[in-house]
């Protein structure tokens, strides 16, 4: 015991939970187990660092997104080995693709087990090296402190994204000396300085083709998110002073306010008409932060067939992956963003909102289509209608709004209106059901005051249904607003226009009732099914000191408009009923 | 153009670490690539750096893709595709065996003969010759050689750089 006090080594637990304390971490989201069992001892005494309690580790990587994607900070998840571990996957992959920057620390087996199939053993280090930036199996407990440090550099750096830490649990039993964060000096893993990465050339000849455009259109993304409020601004100030469209994609929303009449909608498979046709026919494209991802681009082939491109990316290695571009930019979203902005008015230009005129009037013609236009009904609740109605009734508290998958995700991303960046969770490239409960718990962890809505299906609300017992627990006054049409919605959807209506496994036969379930977990339950008490119900909702869960029963056969189907061109997207109608119409007056 | 399938050969320059070899080949089969030979070694004074070079049967449009995906990975440095650049050049190294009598021996060395060759070993019923030269001239000599039976073959896979004072990389930048 004297021994240890004046070496003054610490076990590697304890390192584990300083290093977070340095790292600027107060909360961790997790679930305990053997392998992992030093580290929450270490955990129960102290108080600096605060553990949510998930119901699977799924849940706590979502929650951690959640958390991250709210706040800009890293997330961070602590799991056992084995069974811990490989639940986590799946978050972890979500967080790869939609660069959300995640650490995940995993117990392991003790360093002499590893490779005997000793119990709860998983090779968790070559499982996610697909789908993590990087990660690392600690055997010796001196590297861990620097390991640690690393694995947060590498999560918030560049392209942020996931990392993972696998823990022997006689490396965290061992002990070491730790005291404060150590500088990291890989040098293959490279960040580009702030001030000197981007060539003056190139800055230029974006501006070149900017200021010469007739047919302009602004098209951001994740990119502007990650890089935070800073980029926001900016870009709102790019698009006033040149006085150009925008249009953002899924990942994108809030990255420019949706209020703000600059903004023509979101684009891409379901994106509004008058976005799609915009980016179809312009001359100049401006990307700053998004990747050509195939839910936007549709059929390569014919992508944008006569705009020059340019393409503002921090991930090299996403500029020209997929879409040739004119000119490339490799740098941050604010950083290319003021120069961009400096160059423009160091030339006197003014706004070209006049100038391109009829560029504008052409994309009013289209927003006259009305493309998200749907046929009431005084009977059921259409969704569409119920989503207006959150938005409408939730607008001015700014809320935190997740969603899970499918059908709901797109009427969420359609109809929710996001002024401001942070507040829009969806799980965009990895598309998996079950995000939306865990993500909105860890954003109202992370802004306890803030009003925080989940904007789920019937599908995928039973995927994590479980951490209605985390929401309880921790008396988080999540609103979960289900909009249930007994379907996996966008799959029947799919096979209703592509399969000739074969409806394979898509109903949802013996759902729950989610006011009885929601009561057995403590949480208010409502439901509602008639539209004339909808607006009632959903400012109750609103108003509840607590956590509700909200059954809204919506018309079955509605689906998602606007589409374009997989594999067609922008200009060949297909509008509702409604809509459709509207330009038969146009056609025949001409 | 870009779409038939040619020879491909991929210097990938990388922190000398464990895992990180794996993450490199998993980079090709994940894309259904087939490694056809890959060598690593330490190629830095302090052995903290390490060149992989991966021949592979591929479009030049996945090599592309292949090679930027790699640069993405936290411990490389550098990935470059080589067969493309001008001044390439690659040699490979075969150990091979021939059990057989005196004549047997005796034609064997007549056909590496004409090939930068070398006897490593020679008993009174086998000889081992180290063969060197690029892959398709290996190919070549083993073709044939087989014709008299071969006993045991051990090659390196291609390493490659260039000619005159081009390089990889600059990796101190």
């Amino acid at each position: 015991m004297t021994n240890d006090k004046t070496n003054n080594k610490i076990s590697g637990a304890e390192i584990i939970l300083k290093a977070f304390v340095n790292e600027g971490v107060d909360t961790i989201f997790g679930y305990p187990g053997g392998a992992i069992l030093p580290f929450y001892d270490a955990l129960f005494t102290q108080n600096k660092i605060c553990h949510i309690l998930a119901r699977h580790e799924q849940a706590a990587a979502h929650a951690a997104e959640g958390y991250a994607r709210s706040t800009g900070k890293v997330g961070v998840i602590t799991v056992t080995s084995g069974p811990g571990a490989t639940n986590a996957i799946t978050g972890l992959t979500d967080a790869y693709l939609d660069s959300i920057p995640l650490v995940c620390i995993s117990g392991q087996v003790a360093t002499g087990l590893i490779g005997t199939d000793g119990f709860q053993e998983a090779d968790i280090t070559g499982l996610t090296r697909s789908c993590t930036k990087h990660n690392y199996l600690v055997k010796d407990v001196e590297d861990l402190a620097y390991i640690i440090h690393e694995a947060f550099h590498i999560a918030r750096s560049g392209r942020p994204g996931p990392v993972l830490i696998d823990i022997p649990k006689d490396v965290q039993n061992n002990k070491a000396h730790y005291s404060e964060k150590i500088k990291i000096e890989r040098k293959s893993f490279q960040i580009k300085p702030y001030n000197t990465a981007v060539s003056h050339q190139k800055i230029v000849a974006a501006v070149d083709l900017m200021a010469n455009a007739k047919k302009p259109i602004f098209y951001t993304g994740g990119g502007i998110i990650n890089s935070g409020e800073k980029a926001s601004k900016l870009l709102t100030e790019l698009v006033h002073i040149t006085g150009y469209p925008i249009t953002n994609t899924l990942m994108g929303l809030g990255g420019f306010p949706a209020s703000d009449a600059h903004f023509i909608g979101m684009l891409g498979m379901h994106g509004t008409y008058e976005a799609n046709m915009a980016m179809h026919d312009c001359d100049v494209m401006i990307n700053i932060g998004a990747r050509f991802d195939d839910r936007v681009t549709g059929r390569v082939s014919a992508f944008s067939p006569n705009s020059k491109k340019i393409h503002v990316d921090i991930d090299e290695t996403s500029i020209d992956k997929i879409i040739h571009v004119d000119v490339s930019i490799t740098s941050d979203a604010s950083q290319a963003l003021e120069l961009l902005i400096a160059e423009w008015k160091s030339r006197q230009l003014k706004s070209r909102a006049e100038e391109i005129k009829t560029w504008w009037n052409q994309i009013k013609k289209w927003q006259e289509i009305d493309s998200l236009s749907y046929e009431q009904s005084d009977v059921k609740i259409k969704p569409e209608y119920a989503v207006q109605l959150l938005n409408k009734l939730s607008y001015k508290h700014k809320p935190f709004v997740s969603t899970d998958v499918g059908q709901h995700q797109m009427w969420a991303a359609q109809y929710m209106q996001f002024d401001n960046p942070k507040k829009w969770l969806t799980s965009g490239g990895l598309g998996t059901m079950g995000y939306g409960v865990p993500a909105i718990i860890g954003a109202q962890i992370a802004n306890p005051d803030s009003l925080a809505i989940c904007v789920s299906g019937d599908a995928s609300f039973l995927m994590n249904m479980q951490e209605l017992a985390t929401i309880t627990q921790y008396n988080l006054p999540v609103k979960i607003f289900i909009l249930n049409n007994r379907y996996m919605g966008m799959v029947r959807q799919w096979q209703e226009l592509i399969y000739d209506k074969r409806e394979s496994q898509t109903y949802m036969e013996s759902l729950p009732d989610f006011v009885k379930l929601a009561d057995s977990f403590g949480i208010k339950g409502m439901r509602c099914e008639n539209p004339e008490e909808l607006p009632a119900k959903i400012t109750e909702m609103l108003e509840y000191q607590g956590p509700v869960l909200f059954d809204c029963v919506v018309d079955r056969a509605e689906n998602v408009f606007p589409m374009i189907p997989a594999g067609a061109a922008h200009n060949e997207i297909l509008l509702g009923k409604q809509a459709s109608l509207y330009v038969q119409k146009d056609m025949n007056a001409v | 153009m870009t779409d038939t399938v040619k020879k491909h050969v991929i210097a990938v320059l990388v922190d000398n670490e464990f895992g990180a070899l794996a993450r490199i080949v998993e980079l090709f089969s994940a894309r259904g690539c087939n490694i056809e030979s890959l060598n690593v070694a330490p190629v830095s004074a302090d052995k903290k750096l390490s060149r992989i070079t991966v021949t592979s049967y591929t479009t030049t449009k996945t090599a592309d893709l292949i090679c930027k995906l790699l640069t993405r990975i936290v411990s490389v440095y550098r990935a470059m595709e080589l067969t493309k650049e001008p001044g390439y050049i690659e040699r490979e190294l075969a150990l091979v065996k021939v059990i057989g009598d005196e004549e047997k021996r005796e034609k064997a060395i007549k056909i590496v003969d004409k090939y930068r060759t070398h006897i490593v070993d020679i008993t009174g019923d086998s000889v081992v010759f180290e063969i060197i030269g690029t892959s398709e001239m290996i190919d070549e000599v083993l073709e044939k050689l087989s014709v008299l039976g071969l006993d045991g073959v051990s090659r390196t896979g291609v390493v490659a750089g260039f000619k005159g004072d081009k390089k990889l990389n600059n990796i101190y930048n």
